[in-house]
C-alpha cells in the first residue's frame, strides 16, 4: 500500500501508511501524549509505557498476518490502527488508538477504512474487536462503517465481529 | 403544584407524632418534638454562624446516630447541599472529593476528627473549607462543636425548597478512577421512598434499625422516610453482629437493610439466636449478589420474616428494581433475580447501539425514572455518557424474563463487589502500576466466602526489581481506600496473558479461580 492523503470532515490532512521499523521513536512520543483514559481504553489497563518488547511487536509487521497504519498530521503520529490475524484463519483482531487532541474527528473511520483494504488484500473475511463498554467513540466507528456487525457483552467487554466481505461488493 | 419535598413530609409528621419516643440511639432517647427542635435549631446555625446557603456544599462523616439523621434532615429542609462521605476513604479521594464538591463545612465525630484532620492537613489551606464541626462531646481538632450550634440556634421554619432544589451529592467510585458526586434532587428522593413506601410500606408502628453506613444511598429510605411517617428511628454506630442483635431485641426492630456480608456475618455470630430477631418483619437486602446457600439459610433461620432484595445505585437515589417477599415465598428461578422494577421505574435491556432487545437477549440494564440523578457535578460529559438517548445505563448487563423479572448476569464495567462495596479495577490498577517495580498489574475479583468477591492483584515486577506483598499493599494504601487494596497479591515472572493486540485476556486469569466452584 503506498502512503495517502485523507481530508477529515474539517478539511485537516492526515498521512496514512504502512507502519515502519522506523516509526518507533514517533511512536513512543505518541505514547507519551496520550491521556492515563485513552491508554486504558487501547490496553484495558494503565499503560503509561510502551515495553522494549511492545515496540519491536508494534513496529515490525509482515503486512500479511500483522498489518498497522499510522496516521500523521503535520508529521507527527496523531493515531495508529492495526490487526493480528487469528491463527491462520480469515479473522484478524483490530485495535485503534487516537491522540485525545483527534478523537471524535472521524480520524478512526479513516484508518478503519484503511485498514479493512489492506485486511481484504490478504484474505481476511470478520474482523474482531474486544472494546471496553464506555468507549462509545470506538463503538461508533465499528457501528458507523456501513458492515454487517455483531456484538454481545462478554466479560467486562463488548465482542464485536465484523463482516468486511458483503455479498455483491 | 408542588409536593415533592421534604417539607411536606417532615412537618406534618412533626406535628401529629410530637409527644411520641421516636429516637434511640445509645443514651440518647427523644421525641418527634424533641428531634424537629434540634433540626430547627440547626438549621438555623448552619445558616447564622457557620454561612452556608441553600446550594452550599457541607460534609459527614461520622458514625451512624441521630446526628447523623438530624443534618440530613435540616440539609433537606434547606440548610445546605448534604455530601455524606465515605467512612473508609484514603485520604486522597477524601481531599478529592472536598476540592470537586467544593464542600465548606465538614461534620465529624469524635472517631474520625483525628483521622479526617490528618488526611487533609497537607492541602487543607486549598481546599475550599471553612470550619470543621465535631459532633458529640468527645475530643478531636474542630473551629465549632456541634452541640454548641443546637444550643444558640433559633427554632425557625425554613422557606419551602423547590422539587428541582439539590438535595444531596453523593460520591461514587468512577470507571475512570476518580470518584464522582451524583446530583440529587428532592424531588427524586421523594420517589425514592414512595418507591420502597409502595413496596415494603411506612407505618407508624415501624420500628427502623439504621445499621448500613448513613452515608450510602441504601440508608436513605430509613434514614427520610421512617421519621416522617411516625416511626421509630434506632441505631447501631458501626456494624456489629452484637449490637445489632442487642438492638434489635431491646427495641422491638422489624425493618432493616443489610447486605449479604453482613447477614453472614450476623448468622455466624456466636450470639445469634433466631428468637432474638422476633420482632423482625422486613429485612431487606441488596448492594451485592446474594449467594443461594446464604439465602437458604437466612430463609430457615428467619422463617417468618419477609424477605425484600433491593437492586439499585447511588445514581437512583437507591432503588430500581424489588424482589418482594410474595416472590422470596414463591421460590424458584425467580430468586436468582433482581425482582421487578419499582412502580414508575421504566426498564429496558439495550445493546451497545442503543436499540432495544426483546425479552431473554442479553444487553446492558436502562432505566428512566423520576428518582434519578440530574447530573454528575460539574461532569457534563460523563452525565451525557450515562443518560445517553435519555437512559441511564447502569453498567450491569442482563435480561428481563417472560414475567418481567430482571435477571443480572455480568457486569459491563471492570468491577469488584466486595461486601457491597464497589471497586473498580482501574482505580486499583491505578493504585498499584505507580509503584516503581511494578512492569504489569491486572485486578480481578476472586470468589470469597464471606464478602462476595476478593479484590486479588495478580503482578509481573520489572526485571531486577523486587517488592513485598507488603510493599505493593503499603503503596496502593496511599490512594486509595483500605478496602480497595487488594486482600491477595499473585506475583508472576512470566507476562500476563494477552491479545495478538495486546489487551489482558482477563478470563484467563478470573477462569482459574472460578471455574471450579459450584454455581
Amino acid at each position: 500500500m503506498k502512503g495517502s492523503r485523507v481530508a477529515l470532515e474539517d478539511g485537516t490532512l492526515v498521512d496514512l501508511r504502512q507502519i515502519l521499523a522506523r516509526d518507533a521513536a514517533d511512536l513512543v512520543r505518541f505514547h507519551h501524549t496520550l491521556s492515563t483514559e485513552s491508554t486504558y481504553l487501547r490496553f484495558f489497563s494503565v499503560h503509561p509505557e510502551l515495553s522494549a518488547a511492545e515496540i519491536d511487536r508494534f513496529t515490525h509487521v509482515d503486512h500479511r498476518d500483522r498489518e498497522a497504519i499510522v496516521a500523521r498530521i503535520d508529521g507527527a503520529i496523531v493515531g495508529v490502527a492495526r490487526f493480528d490475524r487469528i491463527n491462520d484463519s480469515d479473522r484478524a483482531e483490530v485495535a485503534f488508538v487516537v491522540s485525545d487532541l483527534w478523537q471524535g474527528h472521524g480520524l478512526g473511520t479513516k484508518m478503519f477504512e484503511a485498514l479493512a483494504a489492506r485486511a481484504r488484500d490478504v484474505g481476511i473475511s470478520w474482523f474482531v474487536a474486544d472494546t471496553l463498554p464506555h468507549n462509545s467513540r470506538m463503538l461508533r466507528v465499528f457501528h458507523d462503517a456501513g458492515l454487517p456487525v455483531s456484538s454481545q457483552f462478554r466479560d467486562g467487554v463488548v465482542h464485536l465481529v465484523i463482516q468486511l466481505r458483503v455479498a455483491g461488493t | 403544584m408542588k409536593e415533592l419535598v421534604f417539607h411536606r413530609m417532615f412537618f406534618p409528621a412533626v406535628e401529629r407524632f410530637s409527644s411520641k419516643v421516636g429516637f434511640h440511639d445509645g443514651v440518647y432517647h427523644a421525641t418527634f418534638e424533641t428531634h424537629a427542635d434540634r433540626v430547627l435549631r440547626l438549621h438555623d446555625a448552619m445558616r447564622r454562624e457557620l454561612g452556608l446557603e441553600p446550594d452550599d456544599r457541607f460534609g459527614i462523616m461520622a458514625c451512624n446516630g441521630h446526628e447523623f439523621l438530624e443534618l440530613y434532615h435540616a440539609g433537606f429542609l434547606g440548610a445546605g447541599i448534604a455530601n455524606p462521605l465515605n467512612l473508609r476513604l484514603a485520604g486522597k479521594e477524601l481531599q478529592f472529593i472536598l476540592a470537586d464538591s467544593g464542600t465548606e463545612v465538614v461534620f465529624v465525630d469524635a472517631v474520625f476528627a483525628d483521622h479526617f484532620a490528618r488526611n487533609i492537613a497537607e492541602v487543607r489551606a486549598d481546599l475550599p473549607l471553612r470550619h470543621v464541626v465535631l459532633i458529640g462531646d468527645g475530643e478531636g481538632p474542630c473551629d465549632f462543636r456541634y452541640e454548641d450550634l443546637i444550643k444558640n440556634g433559633t427554632p425557625t421554619t425554613p422557606r419551602e425548597p423547590e422539587e428541582d432544589d439539590t438535595a444531596m451529592v453523593m460520591y461514587t467510585g468512577g470507571t475512570t478512577g476518580l470518584p464522582k458526586g451524583a446530583v440529587l434532587e428532592q424531588r427524586a428522593e421523594i420517589l425514592n421512598l414512595y418507591h420502597i413506601g409502595l413496596a415494603v410500606g411506612f407505618r407508624e408502628d415501624r420500628v427502623y434499625l439504621h445499621q448500613t453506613p448513613m452515608f450510602h444511598a441504601a440508608s436513605m429510605g430509613g434514614a427520610l422516610g421512617i421519621p416522617t411517617t411516625g416511626g421509630v428511628s434506632t441505631f447501631v454506630p458501626l456494624f456489629e453482629p452484637g449490637a445489632v442483635l442487642s438492638t434489635i431485641e431491646e427495641f422491638g426492630v422489624d425493618w432493616t437493610v443489610m447486605v449479604p456480608t453482613m447477614i453472614a456475618m450476623t448468622l455466624d455470630d456466636p450470639s445469634f439466636d433466631s428468637k432474638r430477631m422476633a420482632s423482625m418483619c422486613d429485612l431487606v437486602y441488596g448492594a451485592s449478589p446474594m449467594p443461594a446457600a446464604l439465602l437458604d439459610r437466612l430463609k430457615k433461620a428467619l422463617p417468618d420474616v419477609n424477605l425484600w432484595q433491593g437492586y439499585g445505585m447511588t445514581e437512583c437515589s437507591s432503588v430500581l428494581t424489588i424482589l418482594s417477599a410474595a416472590d422470596h415465598a414463591k421460590g424458584g428461578d425467580i430468586l436468582r433475580s433482581a425482582g421487578r422494577p419499582v412502580v414508575g421505574v421504566e426498564l429496558t435491556i439495550q445493546d451497545e447501539h442503543r436499540a432495544l432487545l426483546a425479552r431473554g437477549k442479553e444487553g446492558e440494564v436502562c432505566a428512566k425514572g423520576g428518582n434519578f440523578l440530574r447530573e454528575y457535578w460539574h461532569r457534563p460529559e460523563q452525565t451525557e455518557h450515562v443518560m445517553r438517548g435519555g437512559w441511564y445505563h447502569t453498567g450491569d448487563v442482563g435480561h428481563i424474563d417472560a414475567d418481567g423479572y430482571v435477571h443480572l448476569v455480568d457486569r459491563l464495567n471492570d468491577m469488584i463487589v466486595s461486601g457491597g462495596e464497589n471497586v473498580y479495577s482501574i482505580e486499583v490498577e491505578n493504585a498499584i502500576s505507580t509503584h516503581p517495580a511494578v512492569a504489569q498489574v491486572a485486578v480481578i475479583g476472586i470468589p470469597h466466602p464471606v464478602w462476595g468477591e476478593q479484590v486479588h492483584a495478580i503482578v509481573v515486577l520489572r526485571p531486577g526489581s523486587t517488592a513485598t506483598d507488603r510493599d505493593i499493599k503499603d503503596h496502593a494504601k496511599k490512594t486509595i481506600a483500605a478496602y480497595k487494596v487488594p486482600k491477595t497479591i499473585d506475583f508472576r515472572t512470566e507476562p500476563l496473558p494477552m491479545s495478538g493486540a495486546l489487551k489482558p485476556l482477563k478470563r484467563e486469569l478470573r477462569a482459574p479461580y472460578w471455574d471450579t466452584r459450584e454455581e
